[in-house]
């Protein structure tokens, strides 16, 4: 004679374990709505002996059962219908999350890394075409580029204007007897923030455009086990 | 486990229509988990283990079809009442639609012969 408590205790502990695949969230409502299950049949005095728990529990199922009903979303049958096929679309986004972080931190490797980047952004399946442009053009070479490159782009160059002359500079009292000459230059071009903002900028889009990306492949991996499951 | 082994279509026609049969379970009004498991499953056709369903309400609850509420009980526990929202009666409306279209052209091949 096994204690019904006690096989009630089991059976949760087993699913709890099974459970642990599932992402906390899903853990907890599966978890607790099982819970409620078994103590609304006590409670109503239907299921108090060893044979009417074991009956209980054998209804409820299998708990790996109902955890792969959780994990790819259907409803029912557990294991042995799940369809094993190779083009099964993948679940992860290993690929997705490698583009991005170099497409931002690896475009500090010089060209090379935010080349690799876009390489791997244009092989994923997750995006559309118009989100790889976007992810390609904004901006190109990416923060790494922005930064090493900066110097170069047209609107962090000032010019500098010297011009030399024999005579002493405006408001000297004194001429300059000895034939030296002076030097006067002025600095031409935008001021120095425009470029230092626009730097920011592109630095951020660069930044921010592959963190959107990425969550947008997040979002298309987490749905796609419902997708799959096609209404009749 | 059930006859017919990997040929048997029937888990396949049940993940289908089983989520319509919840809907439509709680179309009428709301219902508590165990009542509306223990409904679905006196046919055995439609539901082998019980347990099972609890994701598929959470599922339908995340798609924004059912909607829960937590009401206390004279005998027991609080319970957790599901509801059909809106969107999940225009999925479930849909779905009959579907569904009579479905059987008829099935039963027109399967039951009246060539």
């Amino acid at each position: 004679m096994t204690d019904p408590e006690l096989l009630v205790q089991d059976y949760l502990a087993r699913l709890e374990r099974a459970a642990a695949r599932l992402d906390a969230d899903r853990r907890a409502e599966l978890l607790a709505s099982i819970t409620e299950h078994l103590d609304e049949a006590r409670s109503t005095g239907a299921a108090q002996d060893e044979a009417a728990v074991r009956t209980l529990l054998d209804r409820l199922g299998e708990p790996v059962d109902i955890v792969a009903a959780a994990q790819d979303g259907g409803p029912s049958g557990g294991r042995q219908d799940r369809v094993v096929d190779p083009s099964t679309p993948r679940r992860g986004t290993g690929l997705e999350l490698a583009a991005v972080l170099m497409l931002t931190a690896g475009s500090f490797l010089p060209v090379v890394g935010w080349l690799v980047g876009a390489v791997l952004l244009w092989c994923s399946d997750r995006w559309r075409a118009g989100e790889k442009l976007l992810g390609t053009l904004v901006v190109p070479l990416g923060p790494g580029g922005v930064v090493l490159l900066g110097g170069l782009l047209p609107f962090s160059q000032r010019a500098e204007v010297c011009t030399t002359s024999p005579s002493a500079p405006l408001g000297s009292s004194q001429p300059l007897g000895d034939g030296s000459a002076v030097t006067t230059c002025s600095v031409s071009g935008p001021p120095e923030w425009v470029g230092l903002l626009l730097t920011v900028l592109l630095v951020l889009a660069a930044v921010a455009v592959p963190i959107w990306l990425y969550r947008t492949a997040r979002r298309r991996a987490d749905a796609q086990p419902e997708a799959v499951l096609s209404r009749l | 486990m059930e006859p017919g082994g990997a040929r048997n279509p029937v888990p396949q026609l049940r993940r289908g229509v089983l989520e319509f049969c919840v809907l439509s379970l709680l179309d009428g009004e709301p219902r508590y988990g165990f009542d509306l498991v223990r409904r679905l499953a006196a046919d055995e056709v439609l539901v082998t283990s019980e347990g099972t369903i609890y994701p598929l309400l959470s599922r339908l609850r995340r798609d924004g079809w059912v909607s829960t509420t937590w009401v206390e009980s004279e005998s027991g526990p609080p319970r957790r009442y599901y509801a059909v929202t809106p969107d999940g009666r225009r999925a479930l409306q849909a779905f009959v639609a579907d569904w009579c279209r479905f059987r008829d052209a099935v039963d027109s091949l399967l039951l009246e012969g060539p």
